[in-house]
């Protein structure tokens, strides 16, 4: 029942940050210096065109009724034409979403499940195993993932030419485009290897030394002695209790955690030219691709939102002290 | 009884903000890693004032050889350390020149966010109630904002510029710092000696800034140094996507460079040298962190 | 006699600390006998029952002989000692937050315990589990809570049930009640000594409480610096003290009046009056609180008044609302209902402007650690209130700081005026505290658990030094304290307050030795004596503490009390104007030590 009221209140919550994101975009890329419609129409248009599309477009009405029209077309997953593909900018997203995420889901996963595992090692072992361990994180954490990215490039595909440096497929070999075919040729797995590594070492300091923190935190609490006085093995007490509490900052961690995984996939994606969300905004950008620019713009920060949400609403399941109070 | 000189009147801000960062800075160069790190990022500052006196050619010099050629994607050696790039740049002389302007806009951008971040967790903390809810509902709406893709569209928005850099950065970071100063005044508010503030007739105003803000004052100015880091990490991340104005040299467009020349196969030196002035920069600043932290929890172990 | 627990020349060292955290110390425990370890803390009492245990820090270098049942404790290899532990020997830690694991159900990690030792079928274990919580008053709705819901008395009983669950021949009791009301606290030992008689363990009681002490313990151990300065029967140590600590630690304790009061009525004009004071919270987060649903008196229907150099006590469990009433009275909470009067100036609900009566009332704080500003000298910290109030010039803020100074007997000032609270003991900050409240010459100081952080000899002098000020200064004094020791040292009239309300008022002596209402009885009862030959009847209250968010019907006390009937489920007693007064449908009439026979 509380966890319902919880989940609840924090959809409210997640409400509130929308309404506050999508009229802020709408108004940022009516911000657009020069032409007021050019974020819309197109840029380098003859004149008379440009007044028959702005008509069309209804940029001469006022602001509030633009807006209407605009979550109108929101609602129905309409987020405009690319002027660089001359297609709905929802269409391609979708096609670049799924390359995306094929990247960037066991990437997560994987640093999650290393970083926990390690830092909870860090955290038992304490001294030069710690030190190492600890202080590589600090490092990993330093390194810029372009550099990172450039070193693994260097290294294993024009030195030791072990790994493919680019795309996620050998052109004209195997299953061309995305789809099943695609994720299930070898080919692409090889592909995938060096950005998947590159992204696993970019995300894995964060969690690792949050879990070594509460890992060291809590072996000082008192249930931990006195489950010692208990008779209770260190194993015991290490991995099933002191764990199961310090997985708790891990969790609340994620939140913070979206911006830094969304920048890393962008520059991935842009190094190892692989055809994802990051890589086509960095795209738009250099096209003047407005429509494309502001999809991946709104789709990433909602996605952000959602997904900040279920991580709320997991910590509050995990934690009686939120869910119960 | 003699009225001694210690003055009870007086601004407590008076040159505190000065001696603060000196009592920070001094306690960190009593561990050793503190010790290590401050010389490090002192350095860098000293490279960032003194670019001209180090930097052997300019940032965008085109270096020719003996023969008149110029000198291309020379390997480092004695005269071009860091080597050369394929318009026959020195390296060396580019990160050095990079330095300034790396340093320079993160540190304007980290100053401003720290500022936003510090006053906005200090009204949210102690004012609470509806004020707090609208201020923490942004701060939720910063976090779900994704810098970089921010960052893209402003530059596509706006057109490349310092500015733009600087608006973005500031735009989103301050969430951190106004959270964790927030956490703090809420704690603060609590503690004994600010209700005696208060119940001894002290202005909200009063409360706010003379009895809890330098009492967070530690606080901001480690945030403020992390935010140096994120702001580096920012502003190279969005150089090397190539979002600095053109012509410019810093740490991250010596890398765009490096890696829209195609040369990187041939020139490993050119991406190394800038990318390991970044990873050293940051890794010192956030010894920093680490020291600092430690020092806070040996205070705490130690006090009664 | 037979021991259980045999330890010799036991030494403790921590390579960082100074000196030995515990020096040399014997002492053995018989079968069935209750050894008490008491001491001020940092004596290193329980430095000696972790080392005991082994659960003291890789750091720690221990020395010395702990035979248990015939076997050498410290030289066991960790696998035997593990399966030794809680079979035989058990540990009831202080029941701080962070005793129980705040991600799992009580009762669940009863029954963990139950089968990390023995091959019992998880269900069944949970069944035992419910039945130890239920037999020491947790019911079985409330044992799959998680330990946030508990309450600090429950659990501090979950604890000793967990610890006697496997039925082990000697407890460890580490500060069993230490943080806990009196009337817990009662429960608890009465808990203990249970355990004690139906299992017919041994018992070592680590208190700095002599009451305590003196009431469960056969033998105790006194300890000083780490070493062992007397031991013996407790009738002996605690009837007869040999040692010049013990006796210190014995005299602080007992707490006699201080000064003489005049005993007629005092005629002196009222200072402050409060008149049907209320003070509701509103509890809840989030969206919740923004609405104000859910609204808490705190304080209900609370009149009192208090003159010009006079001292009221106000005394009661933590959670009855005496905090509320103070922070109301200084601005801190607003009013919800009634009237202070101060002075000639009136403030009611509607007009609640605190600014003009900043000058007139003051507060002392309970924590001398943290009610002073870290970064302020103790001449800046005293001269705040000035700066920020009264437009002084300098001459005349330098000389009314120093003569608060010189009130709060911080002589000499100038030595004190350029220190920071870090480089003060707690007693010298409290004082600071008493010259902050001092230098507007307030008409009222209110003092919020002034003692309480305090050693008792520190807290004695302060709570003197308040008497003084009433007197010299004319200050009227309201001071909050749950301890009825102190009040009773310098207090002319004290009031009982019980879930926002005032149940009993009268001059000290009269409430104090004649009480007329059940819960000051209660709590006058509940209190236990240093001196061994002293037999009392231990009244027990059923129920948990109450909560204002759940306040019964009637008179509240109802539920908890012998001597309710039918119309106090009800009907609401209040008080009457007399001088001593209860409110209460049925009194009790004549001295306390005419009814102990009940």
């Amino acid at each position: 029942m509380a966890l319902l009221h919880f989940t609840a209140r924090r959809i409210a919550q997640m409400v509130v940050t929308i309404v506050i994101i999508v009229p802020l975009t709408f108004l940022l890329f009516r911000a657009v210096p020069g032409d007021p419609g050019a974020a819309v129409i197109g840029p380098d248009l003859d004149p008379s065109v440009a007044e028959t599309l702005r008509e069309r477009y209804g940029l001469d009405e006022p602001l509030a009724v633009q807006f209407t029209r605009y979550l109108g077309g929101l609602v129905q997953g309409d987020l405009g034409m690319s002027f660089q593909y001359k297609q709905p900018v929802g269409d391609i997203l979708l096609g670049k979403l799924v390359n995306t995420a094929v990247l960037v889901v066991p990437a997560i996963t994987l640093a999650l499940v290393l970083g926990t595992a390690l830092g909870a090692l860090a955290a038992r072992r304490r001294g030069l195993l710690d030190a190492l361990l600890r202080n590589g994180a600090f490092v990993a954490k330093a390194s810029p993932v372009f550099w990172t990215a450039t070193l693994g490039l260097l290294l294993f595909s024009y030195r030791l030419e072990w790994l493919p440096s680019i795309g996620m497929s050998t052109p004209g070999q195997g299953a061309a485009g995305a789809g099943p075919a695609l994720f299930a040729s070898p080919d692409f797995w090889w592909h995938l290897i060096l950005p998947l590594a590159v992204m696993t070492l970019y995300l894995v300091p964060e969690p690792m030394l949050t879990m070594r923190t509460a890992m060291a935190e809590i072996m000082h609490e008192d249930f931990i002695a006195l489950g010692r006085a208990q008779g209770m093995s260190t194993a015991r007490s290490t991995y099933l209790h002191a764990a199961r509490n310090a997985m708790l900052p891990v969790v609340s961690l994620m939140p913070a955690l979206t911006g830094v995984i969304i920048g890393g996939q962008v520059i991935i994606e842009t190094i190892f030219s692989w055809p994802g969300m990051g890589r086509t905004i960095v795209d738009a950008v250099n096209t003047f691709d407005y429509p494309m620019m502001q999809g991946v713009f709104l789709l990433t920060a909602l996605m952000a939102v959602a997904v900040n949400a279920v991580i709320d609403v997991l910590y509050a399941y995990l934690d009686p002290r939120v869910r119960l109070s | 009884m003699t009225s001694s000189s210690v003055p009870v009147r007086g601004s407590v801000w008076r040159g505190k903000v000065a001696t603060g960062a000196l009592r920070v800075g001094r306690s960190l160069w009593s561990t050793p890693s503190g010790r290590a790190a401050l010389l490090i990022v002192g350095t860098f500052l000293l490279i960032a004032a003194l670019a001209p006196v180090i930097a052997t050619f300019g940032p965008l010099e085109r270096v020719r050889g003996a023969h008149g050629g110029l000198a291309r994607l020379l390997p480092p050696s004695v005269t071009h350390p860091f080597g050369t790039t394929n318009f026959g740049r020195d390296v060396f002389s580019q990160v050095v020149w990079g330095t300034r302007r790396t340093l320079t806009i993160a540190g304007i951008a980290a100053l401003a966010t720290a500022l936003i971040g510090l006053n906005i967790g200090l009204i949210a903390g102690y004012l609470g109630g509806k004020v707090d809810a609208v201020l923490m509902r942004l701060a939720d709406s910063a976090y779900a904002i994704p810098f970089l893709p921010l960052a893209l569209v402003l530059v596509g928005i706006f057109g490349r510029s310092d500015m733009v850099l600087v608006l973005a950065i500031a735009a989103l970071f301050w969430r951190t710092t106004a959270r964790v100063v927030r956490s703090q005044v809420l704690s603060l508010k609590e503690r004994s000696f600010v209700k005696a503030a208060v119940v001894s007739g002290a202005s909200r105003r009063r409360v706010l800034y003379v009895h809890i803000a330098p009492n967070v004052a530690s606080l901001a100015i480690l945030y403020g140094m992390l935010l140096v880091a994120e702001a580096v990490l920012a502003e190279a991340s969005l150089s090397f996507l190539g979002m600095a104005p053109p012509n410019t040299v810093s740490w991250g467009t010596i890398m765009f460079d490096a890696f829209t020349s195609q040369e990187m196969r041939r020139a490993w030196w050119w991406p190394l040298f800038p990318g390991l002035a970044i990873m050293l920069f940051v890794f010192a600043l956030s010894l920093l962190g680490r020291a600092h932290e430690s020092l806070q929890r040996r205070r705490l172990e130690t006090s009664p | 006699m037979s021991s259980i627990l045999d330890v010799r020349g036991l030494t403790v060292e921590y390579p960082a600390g100074p000196a030995a955290a515990v020096r040399d110390l014997s002492f053995s425990i018989g079968a069935g006998e209750v050894l008490g370890l008491i001491g001020e803390s940092g004596s290193g009492k329980t430095t000696a029952a972790k080392a005991i245990l082994r659960l003291l820090p890789a750091s720690a270098r221990v020395a010395g002989q702990i035979t248990f049942e015939g076997a050498d404790l410290a030289a066991m290899p960790e696998k035997r000692l593990r399966r030794l532990r809680w079979e035989r020997l058990a540990l009831v830690p202080q029941a701080a937050m962070n005793c129980l694991d705040p991600v799992q159900q009580v009762d669940r990690q009863l029954a963990e315990v139950i089968r990390m030792h023995r091959h019992t079928p998880r269900r069944q274990a949970l069944a035992l589990a419910k039945e130890a919580l239920d037999k020491i008053g947790i019911p079985a709705d409330r044992a799959a809570a998680y330990p946030h819901q508990y309450s600090g008395g429950m659990r501090q009983r979950a604890l000793i049930a967990m610890a006697t669950l496997l039925r082990p021949h000697l407890l460890i009791a580490d500060e069993p009640t230490t943080g806990l009301d009196v009337i817990v606290q009662d429960r608890i030992m009465a808990l203990l000594a249970d355990a004690k008689r139906e299992l017919g363990l041994s018992m070592l009681l680590v208190t700095h409480d002599l009451g305590v002490a003196a009431e469960i313990c056969d033998r105790v151990v006194v300890l000083k610096d780490g070493e062992g300065v007397e031991s013996g029967p407790v009738a002996e140590v605690l009837g007869a003290p040999r040692h010049p600590y013990t006796r210190r630690l014995l005299d602080q304790t007992a707490g006699g009046r201080s000064g003489d009061r005049p005993q007629e009525a005092r005629t002196e004009p009222v200072a402050v009056s409060l008149d049907r004071l209320r003070v509701r919270h509103t509890t809840g987060r989030g969206l919740a609180a923004l609405r104000g649903s859910r609204q808490v008196t705190a304080v209900d229907d609370v009149s009192m008044l208090v003159r010009e150099g006079e001292i009221v006590g106000l005394a009661g469990e933590s959670g009855c609302g005496k905090s509320s009433l103070v922070s109301a009275l200084v601005g801190l909470t607003a009013i919800s209902g009634g009237r202070v009067r101060i002075g000639q100036a009136t403030l009611d609900p509607e007009k609640a402007d605190w600014r003009p009566l900043r000058s007139q009332v003051q507060l002392v704080f309970q924590d001398p650690y943290e009610s002073l500003n870290p970064r302020f000298t103790v001449r800046r910290e005293v001269a705040e209130p000035l700066l920020a109030q009264l437009g002084l010039p300098d001459e005349e803020v330098d000389r009314r700081v120093t003569a608060a100074l010189e009130a709060a007997e911080l002589r000499p000032v100038e030595k004190y005026a350029t220190r920071r609270p870090h480089e003060l003991s707690g007693g010298e900050r409290q004082r600071v505290a008493i010259a902050r409240a001092l230098v507007l010459e307030p008409r009222v100081l209110l003092a919020d658990e002034p003692v309480s952080m305090l050693d008792r000899s520190t807290g004695g002098e302060i709570v003197r030094l308040l008497r003084r000020l009433a007197e010299e200064l004319r200050v009227a004094v309201i001071l909050v304290s749950h301890d009825l020791s102190v009040l009773r040292q310098i207090c002319d009239r004290i009031g009982i307050m019980y879930l926002g309300r005032l149940v009993e008022t009268g001059p000290a002596d009269q409430v104090l030795d004649h009480p007329r209402h059940p819960y000051t009885r209660a709590l006058l009862d509940a209190v236990p004596s240093p001196d061994p030959s002293a037999r009392r009847t231990r009244v027990l209250l059923p129920g948990e503490p109450p909560s204002a968010l759940d306040r019964p019907p009637g008179c509240a006390f109802h539920d908890r009390c012998q001597l309710a009937e039918q119309r106090c489920h009800h009907d609401l007693p209040v008080l009457s104007s007399d001088s001593h007064a209860a409110a209460c449908w049925f009194p009790i009439d004549g001295p306390l030590a005419d009814s102990s026979t009940r």
